[in-house]
């Protein structure tokens, strides 16, 4: 994760109704858009095989493993397919480095890093959005068909002011949209005394990408017997995490970052809920952030949600 | 508290995969031991199925599908508690993909295999492990798929673990040896034997564990630990009790009914009624107690396929008798230090032993004695941890077998199937490929798959250029759905021609 990610993901969410996600790479826009679909690296097949191992576990909360371990779901997404995209009206890719060649969904809009290259393809004009981050500005640059550029580019405008009116945490942000050039524009979205936009986010359990053998229903995610769930994180939290219980035995509870046991404390509510509270996620972790939770086996407990504060 | 490193120079990482208590195997018993006397060498940590299971203080308990993010490329230090049972699933998972020493306490793993989701295509694969003695048997095996309580001792199914490794720890001279005969020399040229350990507990005085558990002073009492499995031969040491009115028996551990039925076999011999009963499984305390109530420790072994026993090594640690079968592992243990049963004529030549036993109980104490010295000696836990590291250290840069190629993956390609889809648009999707190809025509839903084969019958036969063999077709359903090709491209020269 960028430190502007939740700050891009919730310009894109209020510019493009209906938009549906495809983030590839280790994820950005995940869990800032919760229905994103996940692919955590750029190539599966070049993986270490524990590591594979480890990825090929997780499935999205309708079932599909991440993108990258099921080649026909892979390739029903890349061909446009619309079930493959939940009959999204606007589908976007992101990648984390410069895009394959050729197999992309033809109307589909691109995010790319700033230094990638073009992909091949029919023409697409670039609209760059700037975004702060503290007191550094990232790029990230938005392919879209030429025809809908202006479209786009003023709907983005509105939500960059929307967001630099109301949404920004009471500060003073500045937003700003400029046609530059034939065939590209830019939004820019900047605080003016380095701040970063970094809501609490609450993920229900039916948002969340596990590898618990059920999907979860609208009680939750139950936990199967062993008592133990792994979540795939988009990026490591920048903050605090809860993890949000009900059942037997969630009072012995406990959290993993990355495998390894996390400091956290546990509060039993009289509403019925535990809450794991982690201060902080371990530094220095390789790969994509998983989280575990653990209870005592045999397990009668659910995951209600996850929280990640500021 | 963690014992303190031998000096202050930070240690090096040792990530073990086992499982450890409380789940209720030797192997997690053994393992929690041995790391809490690695640990005087190695940064330990434990990864383990059981996230919250008990490691020694000071050892960190990882999950095992993670723990490979914190290995040092393929150079770090890694162990494997391998036994065979559904337990070690996750340890065989992680010995695939993560090569280490391993230790096999079990040389045979066709259970571990067969209950650890192998499927019947592996299982036969394992096959090919057979000596040549055994090929015309092995083939019958596969051909018919039965498999037979024989077919453990047969096909060890560990030439996977013996590749995979960078060493192979066993406990015994016999169980090096099984292996050897079974994989040859070359594949086992890294298998070493490091004794059992020597649990580092210790047990009480007899009369206050008779104390405990309300066996008079005077009784002679036999005791048996362990899961009951069939191979522990309790039928012979209740035909030679039944000889025996003297003895009294306990038996430390869980039945396995589905193995041995001993509660019903107890309860069908009425002289054993009042003298004989099943404690079930114990906690560690009372395990102790019950080893150390005991005059004489039953361990019996037939047919052997070179395990070890952690039960015996209880009865060693708290001076007890140890009775074991003449074979296996057990008959490389000194001939005072433990009385040996011969397999021919076993239950009265144990009734003789017993007999004796109950007669002379100062003799009983020697070879308990004799026993607890020998096992101080041979089995002492940090002697062990010792050979470990050694071993550990002296196997860091050698080779293991590469893991088996995955097939190729087949190129994939998709197109969206709709009225507009055209055979040319086909053949030129397919023109780029050669061989074997996975092609997707994506449609919306079912509901307008079919109206499109409705409209355009012979569908896919007007779509696929005719070089293109369809070898199989899938229809999908749900996020992804559509028609699913498997086909042939076949040669692009071919095509020309």
């Amino acid at each position: 994760m960028s430190p502007a990610s939740p700050l891009l993901a919730a310009l894109l969410r209020a510019a493009l109704p209906g938009l549906r996600t495809l983030d590839l790479g280790p994820p950005t826009l995940f869990p800032w858009l919760p229905d994103a679909l996940c692919g955590a690296v750029a190539d599966a097949d070049a993986l270490p095989p524990a590591e594979a191992a480890l990825l090929r576990r997780f499935r999205h909360p309708d079932g599909r493993p991440l993108v990258g371990f099921d080649p026909a779901a892979d390739a029903a997404l890349l061909a446009g397919a619309p079930a493959a995209w939940g009959d999204a009206p606007e589908r976007l890719v992101r990648f984390a480095a410069t895009p394959p060649p050729s197999g992309l969904p033809a109307d589909a809009l691109l995010l790319l890093p700033t230094d990638a290259d073009l992909p091949s393809g029919p023409p697409r004009a670039r609209i760059l959005l700037l975004l702060g981050a503290g007191e550094a500005v990232e790029r990230h640059d938005l392919l879209v068909p030429p025809a809908r550029l202006d479209a786009i580019h003023a709907a983005l405008r509105r939500a960059a002011e929307a967001l630099a009116g109301g949404a920004a945490q009471g500060g003073r942000w500045s937003a700003r949209a400029l046609a530059i050039a034939d065939g590209m524009a830019s939004v820019a979205l900047l605080p003016e005394e380095g701040q970063t936009h970094r809501p609490p986010l609450s993920i229900p359990a039916a948002a969340l990408i596990h590898d618990a053998p059920a999907p979860a229903g609208r009680d939750g995610l139950e936990l199967p017997g062993t008592g133990r769930v792994r979540l795939l994180l988009g990026a490591p939290p920048a903050g605090r995490l809860r993890a949000v219980l009900r059942g037997e035995g969630t009072h012995r509870a406990a959290l993993f970052g990355d495998g390894r046991r996390l400091p956290a404390t546990v509060v039993e509510h009289r509403s019925g809920e535990t809450i794991l509270e982690a201060e902080r996620w371990p530094p220095g972790g390789a790969g994509v952030p998983v989280l575990g939770v653990a209870v005592p086996a045999p397990a009668h407990a659910v995951l209600l949600r996850l929280e990640l504060l500021p | 508290m963690r014992p303190e490193p031998e000096s202050s120079v930070p240690l090096d990482r040792l990530t073990a995969f086992t499982p450890l208590p409380p789940e209720r195997n030797g192997i997690a018993d053994y393992a929690a031991m041995l790391l809490g006397a690695l640990a005087r060498h190695y940064d330990c940590e434990a990864a383990c199925e059981d996230w919250l299971a008990d490691a020694p203080p000071g050892i960190a308990v990882v999950d095992p599908a993670l723990a490979h993010r914190a290995i040092a490329g393929g150079d770090g230090r890694v162990l494997h508690q391998l036994g065979n049972n559904p337990g070690h699933g996750f340890v065989l998972e992680a010995l695939r993909r993560v090569p280490g020493v391993t230790t096999l306490h079990d040389p045979g793993l066709l259970h571990l295999r067969q209950t650890a989701g192998a499927t019947r295509d592996t299982l036969l694969a394992g096959l090919r492990d057979a000596p040549p003695a055994f090929a015309r048997y092995a083939r019958g095996v596969a051909a018919e798929d039965r498999w037979s309580r024989a077919d453990h001792l047969l096909f060890d199914m560990a030439g996977e673990v013996l590749a995979r490794s960078r060493a192979v720890v066993v406990h015994s001279r016999f169980a090096r040896n099984r292996l050897r005969a079974l994989h040859g020399e070359a594949a086992t040229a890294h298998v070493e034997v490091i004794p059992h350990l020597l649990p580092p507990f210790a047990a009480p005085p007899r009369e206050e564990a008779r104390a405990r558990l309300g066996v008079p002073p005077d009784a002679f009492l036999v005791c048996t630990a362990g899961f009951a499995t069939s191979a522990k031969r309790f039928d012979w040491l209740i035909e030679a009790l039944e000889a025996v009115p003297a003895a009294h028996w306990v038996h430390a551990g869980a039945e396995r009914p589905e193995e041995f039925p001993l509660s019903a076999a107890i309860a069908e011999r009425p002289a054993l009624r009042g003298r004989a009963r099943v404690a079930g499984y114990l906690s560690e305390a009372a395990l102790t107690d019950h080893v150390a109530a005991a005059d004489a420790l039953v361990n019996l072994r037939f047919p052997s396929a070179g395990e070890s026993s952690g039960s015996l090594a209880r009865g060693f640690a708290a001076g007890v008798c140890c009775v074991v079968s003449d074979t296996g592992a057990y008959a490389e243990l000194p001939r005072d230090a433990v009385l040996r049963v011969p397999l021919a004529g076993a239950a009265p030549a144990l009734a003789e032993a017993l007999a004796a036993l109950a007669a002379e109980p100062a003799r009983a104490r020697a070879i308990g004695e004799a026993g607890r010295r020998f096992a101080s000696t041979e089995m002492a836990l940090p002697a062990v941890a010792l050979r470990y590291r050694a071993l550990i250290e002296a196997s860091r840069g050698r080779p293991v077998a590469s893991r088996p190629a995955a097939p190729a993956k087949p190129v994939a390609l998709a197109l969206a199937l709709g009225p507009g889809l055209t055979a040319a648009a086909v053949a030129r999707a397919l023109g780029g490929v050669e061989g074997p190809c996975r092609l997707l025509l994506a449609a919306p839903d079912l509901v307008s798959l079919a109206d499109l084969s409705l409209e355009r019958p012979g569908l896919l036969d007007g779509l696929l250029p005719p070089w293109a063999a369809l070898r199989a077709i899938r229809v999908l359903d749900g996020p992804c759905a559509g028609l699913l090709l498997d086909v042939d491209a076949g040669q692009r020269g071919a095509r020309a021609a």
